[in-house]
């Protein structure tokens, strides 16, 4: 697959600079209608850029770019290894997925003047949260978390056509999530101060030779709440609900499939690659934080989801959980020598962002169809959209984690390092969140399959194709890697001891 | 309109002093105090002033909105286009050293320069358009 030749060593920058020049040239060369075309032929070489680099990393080892030529570690780096570039396909793959899906949902959530700009939103925004993946240098990943936050926070607003909510829901996500950046940007300065670098790597080094103090140890506090925040960790998930069931349904499926997993991966980037110290980060203490905070994300959510009234607030409640899931992995991963907890918390980013993100395609139909996607509206819907239906509840027998999904998948490799590591009552809690989420599932079902149909004089026929089709590949996909898990799991495993190696 | 005949004749005569400022500012600013963001700023500024003396109307004559919003996305262009110009010639992404071969010196200075006017460009027409929205002027 080596189509680009002399030009693969720059892969890496590639792919942040083909969104990017493409963000850039939609107001001017792509007005009105033909927005989207450029849109989605900017993120089919951004998916493919992004495959490549994924291939050519399992073939020949992580990537180093140092941009403008500067030596390293006083240029900036950009650092591709495995977990990256599994995180950058996660992006740069659904994001195609989804821009393929908007074409149709944006047309009525969008007011017509902005559609060149919202599409230069949309390709800035998988421009920062693929620039944040594959950068090697600590501001630089500040500056590309900017981008993307930015960004989002103005795609979500534009869901105001649909429901003036969304302003609001814009707004408490700007505050909280300048908050969690802001806070990054103060560790960043904090470890700066003490180590006199930006570059990963070498922060690493540093910080490895000189003992922990006071600045350290608050640098560790700021990156653990600036995180828990873009993460959505509970409890510092408060503008997520809001934000995801209000922005416009494309948005919606964008954001929960990528945007909380490139705060799970700065945190996994943080604790074992730069702050992966003998003492690291990930003390008694923190560790006790982190999957204490987990562990009740993963109760509440789910819990909180079987009582929410609308598809998209349940599905937004159910993030909240499956996030959980992943920091427990991730909290834990160094304690689990057989690495499953670490590979189960990395295959769930995968799995999930396609199951949730399907989910949320899916409820993006319903209130293209009827305006809403609340139950009371849905009843008796599994007869009237029988493959919007069906793909919800495929999604949701995956996020139960029901065998034959890649749900299941993950939850295994994620229990069995819970109890190779001693952890069986954090395992009780998953097994837990599994019921909830079996509960809210069946709710779903009990609405769309065994109430009578509403009369209400909408038009209740199936959803157009190029709404329907998006949201089945991704739903499909997540089935595909349940019952042919085998090259996942062992790239999942690659990427799993790659990242605990760096902490030793 | 400004009432005052003072305010509007100064004005008007500064208009032109400030741009050229702005002007040297920006091609000043690889070897001294300046670049493209300050100077970015000082050009909207003028502009800011002609609408602020004369017409908002006048202004958007002189400087139609759709100009703004080209030359806003192509200052990042320029930036992106110099970089990638350094890879089409061999170097690394932003490598300005690469673009003259025989005087890669001469090359950096160059490149920065034409980095500087894309950041300049940039600047200059993001503020104009944040003016003319908190205005709430559709445009």
């Amino acid at each position: 697959m080596n189509f680009l030749g002399a030009w693969s060593h720059h892969l890496p920058v590639l792919l942040v600079l083909i969104p990017l020049i493409g963000a850039v040239l939609s107001p001017i060369v792509a007005r009105g209608s033909r927005g989207w075309a450029w849109a989605f032929l900017t993120m089919v070489a951004t998916a493919t850029v992004a495959l490549e680099l994924l291939l050519r990393i399992r073939s020949s080892g992580p990537i180093s770019y140092p941009l403008g030529g500067w030596n390293l570690p006083f240029g900036i780096e950009l650092y591709v290894d495995l977990l990256s570039a599994i995180i950058a396909l996660v992006v740069a793959g659904v994001g195609l997925v989804v821009t393929f899906y908007a074409r149709t949902s944006v047309r009525f959530e969008i007011p017509d003047d902005r559609f060149g700009f919202f599409w230069s939103l949309w390709l800035l925004a998988i421009t920062g949260l693929i620039g944040i993946v594959i950068t090697g240098d600590a501001f630089n990943l500040y500056v590309m978390l900017e981008i993307s936050s930015l960004t989002i926070y103005g795609l979500i607003a534009m869901g105001r056509m649909r429901d003036r909510r969304a302003l609001t829901a814009a707004f408490n996500y700007l505050i909280l999530g300048s908050i969690g950046a802001a806070f990054i940007l103060i560790a960043i300065g904090l470890l700066y101060s003490e180590t006199g670098t930006l570059n990963m790597a070498d922060l690493h080094r540093r910080l490895g030779a000189i003992e922990a103090n006071a600045t350290i140890r608050s640098a560790r506090a700021f990156l653990l709440a600036g995180l828990g925040l873009k993460m959505a960790l509970f409890p510092l998930h408060l503008w997520m609900p809001a934000a995801y069931s209000r922005a416009p349904s494309a948005v919606a499926g964008l954001l929960a499939a990528t945007a909380t997993k490139v705060g799970i991966y700065m945190a996994m980037r943080f604790f074992y690659t730069v702050l992966a110290t003998d003492e690291g980060i990930l003390t008694a203490p923190n560790v006790l934080i982190l999957s204490g905070c987990a562990g009740a994300a993963i109760v509440f959510g789910s819990a909180t989801a079987a009582r929410q009234r609308s598809l998209s607030l349940l599905l937004a409640f159910s993030s909240v959980a499956q996030i959980g899931y992943i920091v427990l992995g991730m909290a834990i991963g160094h304690s689990d020598p057989t690495g499953y907890a670490m590979t189960g918390s990395i295959l769930h980013i995968i799995s999930h962002a396609l199951m949730k993100g399907g989910l949320f395609l899916c409820a993006g139909i319903f209130i293209w169809r009827l305006g809403t996607n609340d139950f009371d509206q849905l009843a008796g819907i599994g007869r009237r959209m029988p493959w919007t239906s069906a793909a919800v509840v495929a999604g949701g027998l995956g996020l139960i984690g029901v065998p034959g999904t890649a749900g299941f998948i993950s939850k295994l490799f994620l229990l069995r390092g819970l109890f190779e590591s001693g952890h069986p009552l954090l395992a009780v809690l998953v097994l837990t969140g599994s019921v909830l989420a079996a509960i809210y599932t069946w709710r779903f079902v009990e609405i769309a399959y065994l109430k009578p149909p509403v009369e209400n004089g909408l038009d209740h026929s199936e959803a157009p194709l190029g709404m329907l089709i998006p949201a089945w590949i991704l739903i499909g996909a997540s089935l595909v890697i349940g019952f042919y898990p085998g090259p996942i799991i062992e790239i999942a495993s690659e990427a799993a001891s790659t990242l605990l190696g760096g902490s030793g | 309109m400004s009432e005052s005949v003072v305010l509007r004749t100064v004005g008007g005569m500064l208009f032109p002093y400030i741009l050229v400022y702005g002007l040297y500012v920006q091609m000043h600013g690889e070897i001294g105090p300046g670049g493209g963001f300050q100077a970015g700023i000082l050009i909207a500024a003028a502009f800011i002033l002609h609408s602020l003396l004369f017409s908002p109307q006048g202004t958007d004559r002189l400087l139609p909105s759709r100009l703004v919003d080209i030359a806003m996305c192509s200052g990042v262009l320029l930036y992106i286009g110099t970089g990638v110009l350094c890879l089409l010639m061999g170097g690394y992404f932003l490598d300005y050293s690469v673009l003259i071969p025989s005087d890669p010196a001469y090359a950096e200075a160059l490149g920065m320069t034409l980095v500087e006017i894309g950041v300049g460009l940039t600047v200059a027409s993001v503020i104009l358009t944040m003016v003319r929205k908190i205005r709430g002027e559709a445009t």
